[in-house]
């Protein structure tokens, strides 16, 4: 290609400012032709496509540490601390809602504050109760034990938190009254997993709720499961 | 691949119906939205900081807003869009806040000449790249990840970033010359 010719200049610029989103596949089909047109007479491009892919390949994997349910559960004893989104009837859509701004400020600043690990301290402390009265249970009882960061094949229906001084026996009561099943946790915040009867669920949560063994109990299972 | 796979929990209900769920205060399409978010949130933010457990509290922060501001949620952009914006805001606080040091990865060449040395190389490279990654201004980072590890389009990227179409492609412009002087040694080989 003839690089004295101004508009052949203006083209290859044009097309170097476009290569990212070629090579990552995100054009727009009149300008990805645009840019395979001149790719076809541009080695100095093709060259730098090669190496935006090579970049593009060399995607590091993500942190082993992370882990999505412990995050998601701490996150949802967070929603119940903050007033719900405001009530809009879901029927319709809804008009933009004006904005709550000075609660909006005042959640950035709680949002701002000092980090909040003390669950990770009682999630310790859970562990060990929990540990401890999943190897009462009866052998063969907990029917599908479920790690946390495996694949979410099976949905638990609850997720309970137990207060720092519950001791075994409560967590033992509680799972033998309620009728139910252990499968899956710790998270790290100290959640566990329960398996209820769909039929049971809102009674098994109201009962939880209600026990002073309990530090929090929190729905999981999609309606889509009963 | 894509990433943020639901948990299944919805069936096939998408964004955008889950965000009017979530707006009218249902915690199961809150999960679900969640779920489908997180892996897509942490490989963005990744590249923000290194510090997991900062990472898992700015996508937190994020999903927070999200419950919050749910109900207010217009659809003139893409949902995607809406949440990596919110993301990307509260990572700027987060990093300004704390001016995190970018800590160096470690420099681990010296210990693992006893690998085969392909696996050395690409290993190298892509600690390489996290490195340069990591030296960009936060501005910067942002576009070169959404563009490359997210396939967002570059007008997307503007909407989400809130700034122009142009000062993406600047971004880009700057990054690549600085990725490319950084990483001179790792790429030789396709140049």
């Amino acid at each position: 290609m003839n690089m004295q010719d101004p508009s052949n200049v203006a083209q290859h610029q044009d097309v170097q400012s476009l290569l990212p989103w070629y090579a990552a596949g995100s054009l727009a089909d009149s300008e990805a032709e645009r840019v395979q047109q001149h790719l076809r007479e541009c080695p100095e491009c093709r060259a730098e496509l090669a190496w935006q892919r090579r970049l593009i390949e060399t995607a590091a994997p993500l942190p082993a540490a992370l882990d999505q349910e412990r995050a998601l559960a701490r996150l949802m004893a967070r929603l119940d601390e903050v007033p719900a989104p405001l009530a809009q009837p879901v029927s319709k859509p809804s008009p933009a809602a004006p904005a709550p701004s000075r609660f909006a400020g005042a959640l950035l600043d709680w949002l701002r504050g000092p980090g909040d690990w003390k669950g990770w301290a009682i999630a310790a402390q859970a562990l060990v109760i929990v540990l401890l009265a999943a190897k009462m249970l009866p052998a063969g009882a907990p029917p599908d034990y479920k790690a946390l960061g495996s694949a979410p094949a099976a949905t638990p229906d609850l997720l309970v938190v137990f207060k720092q001084d519950a001791s075994v026996q409560d967590v033992q009561r509680l799972l033998k009254t309620s009728g139910a099943h252990l499968v899956g946790g710790p998270t790290a915040t100290g959640a566990w997993l329960l398996d209820v009867e769909a039929a049971q669920r809102s009674a098994v949560l109201a009962a939880l709720r209600a026990d002073p063994a309990v530090e929090m109990a929190e729905l999981l299972a999609a309606e889509g499961k009963q | 691949m894509r990433l943020g796979r639901r948990a299944g929990v919805t069936g096939d209900v998408d964004d955008g119906e889950l965000v009017r769920l979530v707006g009218g205060g249902d915690r199961l399409a809150f999960q679900a939205l969640y779920r489908a978010y997180f892996p897509r949130l942490a490989r963005f933010l990744d590249r923000m900081t290194r510090n997991v457990p900062l990472l898992e509290e700015i996508v937190n922060d994020t999903m927070l807003v999200v419950w919050q501001k749910a109900s207010s949620y217009d659809g003139s952009s893409k949902v995607s869009t809406w949440i990596f914006g919110i993301a990307y805001r509260q990572a700027l606080k987060a990093l300004r806040g704390l001016d995190e040091p970018l800590e160096e990865a470690p420099d681990v060449a010296g210990e693992e000449w006893h690998e085969p040395e392909h696996a050395l190389a690409a290993l190298q490279l892509q600690r390489g790249v996290g490195r340069a990654l990591d030296a960009l201004p936060l501005e910067q980072r942002a576009v070169v990840c959404l563009t490359y590890y997210h396939g967002m389009a570059y007008q997307e990227i503007a909407e989400t970033l809130s700034c122009p179409v142009n000062t993406v492609k600047t971004r880009m412009f700057h990054a690549r010359l600085r990725l490319k002087d950084m990483l001179s040694e790792h790429m030789e080989e396709t140049r």
